[in-house]
């Protein structure tokens, strides 16, 4: 257990290293804010193309557990989104990927392009944004949609502006 | 109160010398044909006056006497009692049971006999009725506590007049009794004493016999159906929990979906996963990929360095070092040589949802079927030569595609893993002949390090793959009656969904390549909880279970952590009596 630290530490290098290497398309940016810890990352996720989040970027904070990669990153968007299963005063996302379905194999680069995935495939029976998630299960989709791309133009950043 | 059923008057015989225990009248009954009997049953002919016992049942049994007045007393009415009538003193012994007899004529008359039969300890009491002019018929226990423990009758006075009289004749000895000359002629010694002796009869009046006995056959029928039920239910669960091990023995169950907490592989099983020396394909060398036939079934360790890339495994019992001069079975890989090919293949590996390769160079993809096995190209120069095909499926079982191609089925274990580089925990690359890893029985490899703890405390999946690492037959929990229910309703659900899900995820897999097909294998993962997820939704609220959706927040997509929760319900907050209707009838929810 003494290697620990030392194991969890190479996989971020790692990890940090082939972030480097290779962009993620999902991605703007994917870094830690500040390279002495490596624990704290920082991520701008795109909105999925042909989606109401098209064009959008968010802000998302990822904190890396000591445990990494057996525990999976708690991970939470900064700047505000409307998403069914996304908090939208917190940030806190609702994804099994980040809880149950978590696995070592996920890197924090792959984990972002889950929530990319999740912003075109929401979930309305689990909801942590209860307004959003009301619009999708009346199948109100223009509604659900429209108030989706309202929080873009008012919050998100613009790819545009990058 | 218990009601008297019959009266019974019969005479019989006391020895002179007798000393008889005062319980005991078990003396002979004289001669029928020389003396009375009488028998009273009907019950128009007597009611119970008063009767302590509740119980009933009881029989009163006693020598038949008048109990002793005052002399001056105007209730012994000489008209309706006899002056030889059998007093007290005409019964042999003072210590016998009694039962007092008396016509029933004043209420004050009445106390005057009764209190005189408490003295006499008499075990119950007959009144008779009198004609009108004797009587006021009134009932003597009229507005009166009664202060007395024997229990009181009245005779019909058409019965009891007689029985008076009757009683008069059996007071003196056995001479002057009735019929006296002839018992003495008929050998009765003249002595002893002719008695009317009484049996009184009773049950109980109440009319909860009947009811108790209503109520008790209900009871036991109930009790009979519960047990059947109870024991067709255990039956039925026996069988269930049966077929659940066997399906699970056959590795057909998905436990973790079953929410029965995290499973772990325990030591004794993960020391068994072998370990072996990492060797690159490319022999550590760096070089670009020169794919080559290789036509030789059998070579030296030398042998893959010159062949270019290649990638093997040696299999090491538990020792990390090869032993130089070994030499190890190689197969040849199926090489494939033009980049055209390998996107084409790409996009043949998308449809495939068992398809699994964690290579990300184009050139390392494979054709594979959805059976999940690799395949050559047919037009690749390779397949003509003697390769052996390597085996992508996880199954270990899975039979050897190609085999035409192999003319002996040498190929060793050891050559039908994926091409893993890098260990997908650390993410570090393996070092060619120097990087000991641990193969998972679905033939994915990491750092003995890295998935050892991973194993015994995280999970008993692969991190890759997700497949069980548990072998087949090995049931690592406590089959409950509520994981049996759990895993039938999940499967019922399961089945209803199949097809909607491989729909579903047929229609959304199409354009994945991320890295290793990992995270396209969740969202398919994903796609079809999501759709058991409504199922399941659907089945409960139709069982009348709304409250199935109500989670936590944040409480995740899946039947997974929702079932956990009701899990930790089951264990925890359970009360005993469902405990018990769960021991009792295992089937029910
Ligand atoms: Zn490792
Ligand atoms: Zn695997």
């Amino acid at each position: 257990m003494a290697g620990r630290p030392a194991a969890l530490n190479k996989r971020l290098i790692q990890e940090l290293h082939k972030t480097r290497q290779e962009d993620n398309p999902a991605l703007t940016y994917l870094a830690p804010p500040d390279d002495s810890d490596l624990h704290h990352w920082r991520a701008g996720l795109r909105g999925t193309p042909d989606s109401p989040y098209e064009g959008g970027v968010w802000d998302i904070d990822i904190i890396i557990p000591d445990n990494y990669p057996l525990a999976p990153p708690t991970i939470k968007f900064i700047t505000k989104i409307c998403h069914p299963n996304i908090n939208i005063k917190t940030g806190e996302i609702c994804l099994d990927l980040l809880k149950s379905e978590w696995s070592a194999a996920y890197t924090i680069s792959s984990t972002m392009t889950a929530i990319q995935t999740l912003l075109t495939s929401p979930e309305p029976n689990s909801p942590l944004n209860v307004d959003a998630a009301a619009l999708l299960n009346d199948g109100d989709t223009m509604g659900y949609e429209s108030l989706v791309r309202y929080y873009v133009w008012r919050y998100a950043r613009k790819e545009t502006d990058l | 109160m218990s009601a008297a059923t019959n009266f019974n008057f019969s005479v019989i015989v006391i020895p002179s010398a007798a000393r008889p225990v005062a319980a005991n009248l078990d003396f002979p009954t004289l001669n029928q044909s020389l003396s009375f009997a009488l028998e009273v049953s009907s019950p128009s002919d007597f009611q119970t006056l008063y009767s302590q016992d509740s119980k009933g049942g009881n029989t009163f049994k006693g020598l038949l006497y008048v109990p002793d007045l005052d002399p001056s007393d105007p209730c012994d009415n000489h008209d309706l009692v006899p002056r030889n009538i059998t007093r007290k003193a005409n019964l042999p012994m003072d210590d016998l049971k009694l039962i007092a007899y008396a016509p029933l004529i004043t209420q004050h008359c009445s106390r005057q006999y009764m209190y005189s039969a408490e003295n006499d300890n008499v075990a119950a009491f007959i009144f008779y009725g009198v004609p009108a002019k004797y009587s006021n018929h009134t009932d003597p226990l009229q507005g009166e506590e009664y202060p007395f423990e024997y229990p009181v009758y009245f005779l019909d006075g058409a019965i009891g007049q007689p029985l008076m009289n009757k009683l008069s004749e059996y007071s003196a000895n056995m001479s002057e009794v009735y019929n006296g000359f002839n018992l003495t002629e008929a050998g009765y010694d003249i002595r002893d004493y002719a008695r009317i002796y009484t049996v009184i009869s009773t049950r109980n009046t109440n009319p909860m016999p009947g009811l108790w006995l209503f109520l008790l056959v209900v009871v036991a029928v109930l009790l009979f159906i519960i047990g059947a039920s109870s024991l067709l239910m255990h039956l039925f669960q026996f069988h269930y929990r049966r077929s659940l091990r066997r399906r699970i023995a056959n590795g057909e169950v998905d436990l973790e979906g079953l929410g029965v907490g995290r499973i772990t592989v325990p030591r004794e099983f993960l020391a068994k996963f072998p370990l072996y020396v990492y060797i690159a394909e490319n022999g550590g060398q760096s070089t670009p990929p020169k794919r080559k036939a290789q036509n030789s079934t059998a070579a030296t360790r030398s042998a893959p360095k010159e062949e270019g890339r290649r990638k093997e495994k040696v299999r090491v019992p538990s020792a990390v070092v090869v032993k130089e001069g070994v030499s190890i079975m190689i197969p040849a890989t199926i090489t494939t040589e033009r980049k055209s090919k390998g996107k084409e293949r790409v996009k043949d590996k998308s449809k495939s949802p068992t398809a699994i390769d964690t290579t990300t160079s184009p050139e390392m993809a494979e054709v594979s079927t959805s059976k999940g096995l690799t395949l050559a190209s047919p037009t690749t120069p390779s397949t003509k030569s003697r390769s052996s095909p390597r085996v992508q499926s996880p199954s270990t079982s899975s039979p050897q595609l190609g085999g035409a191609q192999t003319p002996t089925a040498s190929s060793p274990p050891h050559h039908r893993g994926y091409h893993q580089t890098s260990c997908p925990i650390c993410l570090d690359d393996f070092i060619h002949q120097e990087t000991t890893v641990r193969e998972l029985p679905c033939l994915h490899i990491f750092h003995p390090e890295c998935i050892d703890p991973y194993l015994e405390s995280q999970s008993s999946l692969c991190v890759l793959c997700k497949q069980s690492c548990l072998p087949k037959g090995y049931v690592p929990i406590r089959l409950t009656n509520a994981i049996v229910r759990r895993e039938r309703l999940l499967r019922s659900v399961r089945e209803r969904s199949r097809e909607v899900a491989a729909a579903t995820a047929a229609n959304n897999g199409g354009n994945s390549n991320d890295e290793g097909g990992i995270l396209w294998r969740w969202r398919l993962r994903r796609l079809r909880r999501q759709e058991l997820d409504l199922m399941g939704r659907q089945a409960l609220v139709r069982a009348g279970r709304g409250n199935y959706g109500e989670r936590g927040r944040g409480g995740g997509f899946g039947l997974g952590p929702q079932y956990r929760e009701q899990r930790v319900v089951e264990d925890v907050v359970r009360p005993r009596w469902r405990e018990t209707m769960d021991r009792i009838f295992p089937g029910f929810r």
